[in-house]
């Protein structure tokens, strides 16, 4: 039930890598945790931990401080068992050598660089070789994300680049596909005054960022289940999956290496304490749930497991794992037999506006429209919103984190396309009540959202 | 299990009365996993309902609606109710009706096949019951079910690139049969004579019926 619980967790940390920092982030670890190193191809081994080569991640199953892992050696299966695992993907391209062939390229070449989610000190060498291009007769476009440049520095490095002749999107949506002249990229950006959809074709496109990466470790991440995420939402280097940490390449100068370290090595440590109290957000009900698998397969973490003895109608149960929820909530609006159940209580009242406290959330401090706060916008569910429209509205406004934001993966998507449906069904029944889905982040201005939410439908 | 979906909300909303009470029911079998008639579902199509002032509505799931000694359980709340509309399969909806003559139960889905999720949201068709099974002999894949002209005898030679002339979304079951089998070196399977399917034992016979009379009891011995 909602009550503190307690887990016994492996102390093993398993690192993937071949880089220098991945080898000092293991020496260091090792010192007070068994580590296994596990790498693609060979690295020269240690005295001090258990060396992996020409090794392939073939299974990765578990949750937080119990992950359960079959790694081929040589075609052989070998299984162990760890608390933790880091990765340290190689990049797939140099980006500097990229940067400086294309841009010393001698005719004028249309040239698409992307740079998302990289550390200040590369989008910086960035923009500067832009710079550099487009003063050689390059037509540049560099598509970027307002969180890359919010760093004290990028906003001026930007604007020197904008004088040089760069055009660069803060906001952009964007899809790169071949055609038959070269590639095409098709980007939607506000910062154009609308919203309509803006063809570049490019000569060349260079993407930057800690999605370029080796193909041996695209494959690992993609065995561990965690999304190639490129968003610096989380820190330092954790993803979507708990106890899975990534160090993305490109990050950074060398000097750091060390802090990485020291941040990674901390994170073991912590990992494998004695066992972790924590207490759970939400939890299963066993005789009510069906096991129709749906928390299992719509967790954005990976927290849910089954296979676990019930006393239920179907001998085995599903359980949501404290270790690993992240608490968005996205079972619980997904469950079709309302067997999720949730220790967070809601305010009783009239609201006009629902939430994600990560996107909304911000926005509506000010207080002057009735609204409620949800994890995510994924948990929203329709008897929320049936709750809400059951007022006096005929309008009522949800907010959700723009496309690509959601911190966790897709809850932004599952609550637009609740919405959708919900308004189809009202739409078919001739009931004249709508949701509304805003899509905000903190670039908005709450004047315009309370102005919005005011206006006469 | 059994798939079904919401019925086109203008009929829903044809079928129902001018006004009254109605109990949305749902059941936490085959309909919940497809999420379609579970408690969630039963209680928001409740909820919408209510916002048509017209309606008073209440909801609730039962284990199976295909029970009668689960019905039972919802007699004195029918008692509150003018008419039921029910998230069940076709087969809870009659059972509802049968159990409850007094009472008219409105089926709110279409009761479509038996399949599987293939991806998550996404059933497709895998059994037909014809009653007469034959994947031991096509190496688990059902051409009754899976092709679309229930041909026993090998494909029709309309597919292209193993999908089905009919459509690009179905594979060709034949090709799925030959392909399997070939892995399984059974082929020669194929090549094997065997009587005319009994269709009897199918729909075509009439109403079925499955008795296990080791289970059934009669008064006297």
């Amino acid at each position: 039930m909602a009550e503190k619980q307690m887990r016994p967790v492996k102390s093993t940390v398993l690192i993937w890598g071949e880089n220098d920092t991945a080898i000092r982030t293991a020496g260091v670890i090792s010192d007070r945790q068994p580590v296994l190193f596990a790498c693609p191809n060979q690295v020269l081994p240690s005295d001090k931990y258990t060396n992996i080569n020409n090794a392939r991640l073939e299974s990765f199953e578990g949750t937080n401080g119990s992950f359960k892992v079959v790694v081929m050696i040589d075609e052989k299966p070998a299984s162990f068992e760890a608390g933790m695992v880091i990765v340290f993907p190689e990049p797939d391209h140099n980006v500097r050598a990229s940067l400086d062939e294309a841009v010393m390229a001698d005719d004028p070449e249309t040239i698409v660089i992307t740079a998302v989610g990289c550390e200040p000190a590369i989008f910086d060498l960035v923009i500067q070789k832009a710079a550099a291009g487009a003063g050689k007769g390059h037509r540049i476009y560099v598509i970027t994300d307002e969180l890359q440049v919010s760093s004290r520095t990028a906003e001026e490095t930007c604007q020197l680049a904008r004088d040089a002749g760069v055009v660069i999107f803060k906001d952009a949506g964007f899809r790169v596909y071949d055609s038959d002249s070269g590639q095409v990229v098709e980007l939607t950006s506000s910062s154009l005054g609308s919203n309509d959809t803006f063809e570049i074709e490019a000569d060349r496109v260079i993407a930057v960022g800690p999605s370029q990466m080796k193909g041996d470790y695209i494959e690992i991440i993609r065995k561990l289940g965690v999304r190639q995420d490129s968003s610096q939402d989380r820190y330092p280097f954790r993803t979507s999956r708990e106890g899975v940490v990534i160090v993305w390449p490109l990050w950074g100068e060398p000097r750091t290496a060390e802090t990485i370290i020291e941040i990674l090595s901390l994170a073991a440590a912590i990992y494998a304490g004695e066992g972790i109290e924590t207490e759970v957000p939400y939890w299963i009900e066993p005789e009510i749930c069906a096991l129709c698998l749906t928390c299992y397969r719509v967790c954005p973490h990976k927290a849910v497991r089954f296979g676990s003895k019930s006393e239920n109608l179907y001998g085995q149960a599903m359980n949501i794992d404290p270790l690993a929820c992240m608490g968005c909530g996205l079972c619980w609006s997904e469950c079709p037999a309302r067997a999720v159940r949730r220790t967070a209580a809601t305010s009783p009242g009239r609201v006009m506006v629902l939430a994600c406290e990560n996107s909304g959330g911000p926005l509506l401090s000010s207080g002057r429209l009735p609204y409620r706060l949800y994890p995510c916008a994924g948990s929203i569910s329709i008897k929320d919103m049936l709750e809400a429209l059951n007022a006096d509205a005929d309008r009522l406004y949800v907010l959700t984190c723009r496309d690509g934001k959601c911190q966790h993966e897709y809850g932004g998507q599952r609550l637009s396309r609740r919405v959708v449906r919900l308004n189809n069904v009202l739409a078919g029944l001739g009931i004249e009540k709508r949701a509304v889905v805003l899509k905000v982040s903190a670039k908005d201005r709450a004047e315009d959202i309370i102005r919005k939410v005011g206006e006469r439908p | 299990m059994i798939i079904g979906d919401l019925k086109p909300l203008k009929e829903i909303r044809d079928m129902l009365p001018e006004h009254g009470r109605i109990l949305v029911l749902g059941c936490r079998g085959c309909v919940t996993v497809c999420q379609t008639g579970g408690l969630q579902e039963a209680e928001n199509l409740a909820g919408i309902l209510r916002l048509d002032r017209r309606y008073e509505t209440a909801s609730a799931a039962v284990p199976r609606q295909c029970e009668w000694e689960f019905l039972g359980q919802l007699t004195e709340q029918l008692s509150t109710v003018d008419i039921v509309l029910s998230l069940a399969c076709g087969i809870g909806v009659q059972a509802m009706n049968e159990h409850f003559p007094g009472i008219q139960t409105l089926p709110a889905l279409n009761t479509r096949f038996l399949g599987m999720p293939v991806e998550h949201g996404m059933f497709a068709e895998r059994c037909q019951s014809c009653g007469d099974c034959v994947l031991h002999l096509t190496g688990g894949i059902c051409p009754i079910a899976r092709c679309s002209k229930n041909l026993l005898n090998g494909p029709c030679g309309g597919s292209q690139n193993g999908r089905c002339e009919i459509s690009k979304d179905i594979e060709c079951a034949w090709q799925l049969i030959y392909d399997r089998l070939n892995s399984l070196d059974q082929l020669d399977r194929l090549m094997e004579i065997r009587p005319p399917k009994d269709w009897s034992a199918a729909r075509d016979g009439g109403p079925r019926r499955m008795t296990r009379e080791d289970l059934m009891i009669d008064g006297d011995e």
